[in-house]
């Protein structure tokens, strides 16, 4: 055994694993640094996406009819939260500008605005669920009042009818002003709210997951992509390092062979990328509470391939360059390009689709939707099938290209 | 003084000879910067892709048709890709990830909604999507709901057509006066708020002072990105700069250099008006390449360049502060990038200021970033005055101050007793 390529490969898979750890700065790059982005990115996208985003909302009232009240009634019942009153010198992020007389207006039908007026620099995504959520209490308050005037114009009162395609009168001219009038407008419009409705969405998942990707469920696969990515470039920096001080071809002189030699380098990464992969999938699992999926093999065979697939990419990094100096600065470039346009930094179904295919030649594109496909759809082997064949297909490439452009002496 | 300015003159050689490093480090927030703009575009204003959405009608009734149609109108055409399939490839392919999310409307949708039974249409979403299944819900509940009001208000006549075709022959001239009769008080009703938008919702931002014409117009999303970058890559550089404090005691050069009649007060001067040098250069490169490849408006000179000093100023005097207590260029190495890394998240250089919640806002205010990239957004974007930025200012120039004094005496200390 002792003498034997298996012996030689584990024997320096084994040291360059033991000497990373020996650097206490790994620690922080490794584990505690992913984890803070983790959580940072977590926290600032908690209520992005698959939530509705509980927008805020203040409501400037200036009309104090029941139109008003019922619409801001309607308003509470969507997933947005009315900001009832503000703190001493605190703005309102947006606003609903109810104007004057709208309830007089509206019942008149007469033309009247409604205002979102919202601050510079907002969250866009709940502005939009702000609009949204006013334009459906407004077709709810309208048809309620639509169905009241059909019946209004039923009785064939003069004040409020039609001749030919004409509406003469309205709702308003009918009450005259009668306050009695307009309260039992008001009682009737309310149960006419509360009616169950007709036509209703039962929203469910595919695959076995219920939740979408925002938050920690989105933040944590993307960072531990890009972070594993990062120690296996920094890795390579390594290889670079031991040919420029002579470990390489003091390696060369011993009946190591040089796939022996880079085989264990290989395993060596592996191990390190895979020790880090397993601590951030704990801490995405217990400290943030994201699914790891309902597949453990699944999961560990992607991680494997993927571990492979970059430990790989460190050898072509470490065999492009001839000395380690500089070489940190491109590190960085390249992995935040690689994780930038794989989709470890947003949602890749928000790009255009040119991005959406480009984000398929990074082998980062392939595990973020592999993770995809076990953390969000819950599915199985069969389902990343494709990924795996992927990205051992680009590991094996960088590892061959790696092989032949690595010299082992400076 | 003067040995301290030729220590400046002699490390600007050596890094002009030797670029690289710095220009490695410059390239992180072109590239940032770069990406962002490709990706999201110039605007920033995120042009979704089309949804795909795949439907199975299991009623194609009229109630089946209006919920098509209405995805289909002008403007949701754009934005929706609407695939009509059968069951078992539909649900087939919402879980192969196809799609962003599936639409069945179930059999007897529109008989059940014509005699006022509750129905329900079932949504499937893709769960490796975040947002593209959350509009198509937004719509199909928006689409459900006018769906809903138009039953209640269209019920009798709708019920009147049905009945006249279920009928054998034709309707006659009376049924179709009647049905015409019922339903036209309701168009009327209706169209005054479909035609005439009696009732309209105007969004807009709250007005801001703007004092000079064309100021703020078109947001250029490189001008949005770029501080937050660049502050990256300045922190980056001056650790690079400071690095020989550290890396020519272990070579063993300032133990040659002290054998010339020369204090430790010049070296550390010197190492640091050249790292402030560097920063500088580095800075100005980069607003630059913002300014001639990124389109970026600079916004008025004197705020723009107090406030590029500032920054400097801060970003040499914090690394000295670090370097003052830093023995080795690994711990160096291990640390620094740690300490930058952390300010720049809390900063608002990684994820706008705006897009972290109300905590880490909080928060982030302790970062001296935060006051760096705040101050130069709204140089660029806002083309502030000295007045607008003079908090900003205040905070930069007083933490370079407080960061390179200690900073400057721990160094100077440590090179005295030779440690």
């Amino acid at each position: 055994m002792r003498g034997s390529s298996l012996w030689i490969v584990s024997n320096i898979a084994a040291c360059d694993f033991k000497l990373t750890w020996k650097e206490r700065s790994v620690i922080f790059w490794i584990f505690l640094m992913p984890i803070a982005f983790m959580l940072f990115f977590g926290v600032s996208f908690r209520g992005s996406g698959g939530s509705t985003p509980r927008a805020k909302l203040t409501v400037e009232n200036q009309d104090g009819g029941f139109l008003s009240s019922e619409l801001l009634e309607a308003l509470r019942k969507e997933s947005i939260s009315l900001v009832d009153s503000l703190a001493e010198g605190e703005n309102p992020v947006r606003t609903l500008v109810i104007p004057p007389e709208f309830t007089k207006k509206v019942l008149s039908r007469e033309r009247t605005t409604l205002v979102i007026r919202r601050e510079e620099g907002v969250s866009q995504e709940a502005s939009e669920a702000v609009s949204v959520a006013v334009l459906r209490s407004l077709i709810r308050i309208v048809s309620g009042l639509i169905e009241l005037e059909g019946e209004a114009l039923e009785q064939g009162d003069r004040r409020f009818t039609t001749t030919g395609s004409t509406l003469s009168g309205s709702l308003w001219e009918l009450g005259g002003g009668n306050g009695a009038f307009m309260d039992s407008i008001h009682v009737e419009l309310d149960s006419l709210q509360t009616r169950e409705p007709l036509v209703t969405v039962s929203s469910t998942m595919a695959g076995r997951a219920q939740e979408l990707p925002s938050g920690f469920r989105g933040s944590v696969p993307g960072s531990l992509v890009m972070f594993v990515l990062m120690s296996m470039v920094f890795g390579g920096i390594g290889i670079t390092q031991e040919r420029v001080s002579g470990i390489l071809k003091r390696l060369g002189m011993t009946p190591a062979s040089r796939i022996d030699v880079l085989l264990g380098k290989l395993l060596g990464r592996m191990g390190v990328a895979f020790i880090q992969i397993a601590v951030l999938l704990l801490a995405g699992r217990f400290l943030f509470g994201v699914s790891l999926g309902s597949s453990p093999f699944a999961l560990v065979a992607l991680m494997v391939v993927f571990t492979f697939c970059t430990g790989g990419f460190s050898i072509l990094f470490g065999s492009l360059f001839r000395t380690p100096e500089h070489m940190e600065g491109i590190a960085v470039i390249t992995t935040l390009v690689m994780a930038a346009l794989g989709g470890c930094w947003w949602p890749i179904e928000m790009v255009g689709k040119p991005f959406q295919i480009l984000a398929l030649v990074f082998p980062t594109g392939w595990a973020m939707n592999g993770l995809h496909k076990l953390i969000s759809f819950g599915l199985g082997t069969a389902a990343i099938l494709p990924h795996l064949a992927v990205l051992a297909a680009f590991g094996l490439v960088f590892l061959l290209v790696g092989a032949r452009k690595l010299k082992w002496t400076a | 003084m003067r040995q301290a300015l030729l220590i400046v003159l002699k490390d600007l050689r050596r890094r002009l000879r030797n670029p690289i490093a710095v220009i490695s480090m410059m390239l992180i927030p072109i590239t940032i910067t770069l990406i962002i703009g490709l990706v999201f575009g110039r605007s920033g204003e995120v042009e979704l892709p089309r949804i795909r959405v795949l439907l199975i009608d299991k009623d194609d009734g009229i109630f089946s048709h209006f919920l098509r149609q209405s995805m289909q109108q002008e403007q949701f055409a754009e934005m929706i890709e609407l695939v009509e399939v059968d069951g078992n490839e539909g649900r087939a392919a919402i879980e192969r990830g196809e799609a962003s999310a599936l639409l069945e409307i179930p059999e007897n949708f529109t008989d059940d909604l014509l005699d006022h039974k509750p129905v329900q249409l079932g949504l499937k979403k893709n769960p490796a999507e975040a947002f593209l299944p959350v509009i198509v819900q937004e719509l199909v509940e928006t689409t459900a709901l006018m769906l809903d009001s138009g039953v209640r208000i269209f019920g009798g006549p709708i019920e009147q057509l049905r009945s006249m075709f279920e009928g054998e022959g034709w309707p006659s001239r009376d049924d179709a006066g009647g049905l015409l009769d019922s339903s036209r008080d309701n168009m009327i009703l209706v169209g005054g708020y479909m035609a005439d938008s009696l009732i309209s919702l105007r969004n807009e931002v709250a007005e801001h002072e703007i004092e000079e014409e064309g100021a703020g117009v078109g947001l250029n999303i490189f001008a949005f990105v770029l501080p937050g970058s660049l502050l990256i890559g300045l922190l980056f550089i001056s650790q690079i700069a400071l690095r020989d404090i550290v890396r020519e005691k272990e070579y063993g050069t300032l133990a040659r250099l002290f054998t010339a009649p020369l204090e430790a007060g010049h070296v550390v001067a010197g190492k640091i008006l050249s790292a402030f040098a560097i920063t500088g250069l580095s800075c100005i490169l980069l607003v630059l390449v913002g300014r001639f490849a990124f389109g970026i408006s600079l916004g008025k000179p004197l705020p723009l360049v107090f406030h590029l000093v500032a920054t400097v100023f801060m970003c040499t005097g914090v690394i000295t502060l670090c370097y003052g207590f830093i023995r080795s260029d690994r711990a160096a190495d291990a640390v620094l990038p740690v300490v930058i890394l952390t300010m720049c998240l809390l900063g608002g250089s990684m994820i706008p200021y705006e897009q972290m919640g109300a905590t880490l806002q909080d928060v982030g205010r302790f970062s001296p970033v935060f006051w760096a990239v705040d101050g130069l957004k709204m140089v660029f974007i806002e083309r502030a005055n000295l007045s607008d930025i003079s908090l900003h200012l205040g905070i930069l120039y007083g933490l370079g101050i407080l960061t390179v004094v200690p900073g400057t005496a721990l160094l100077r200390k440590r090179m005295r007793s030779g440690g």
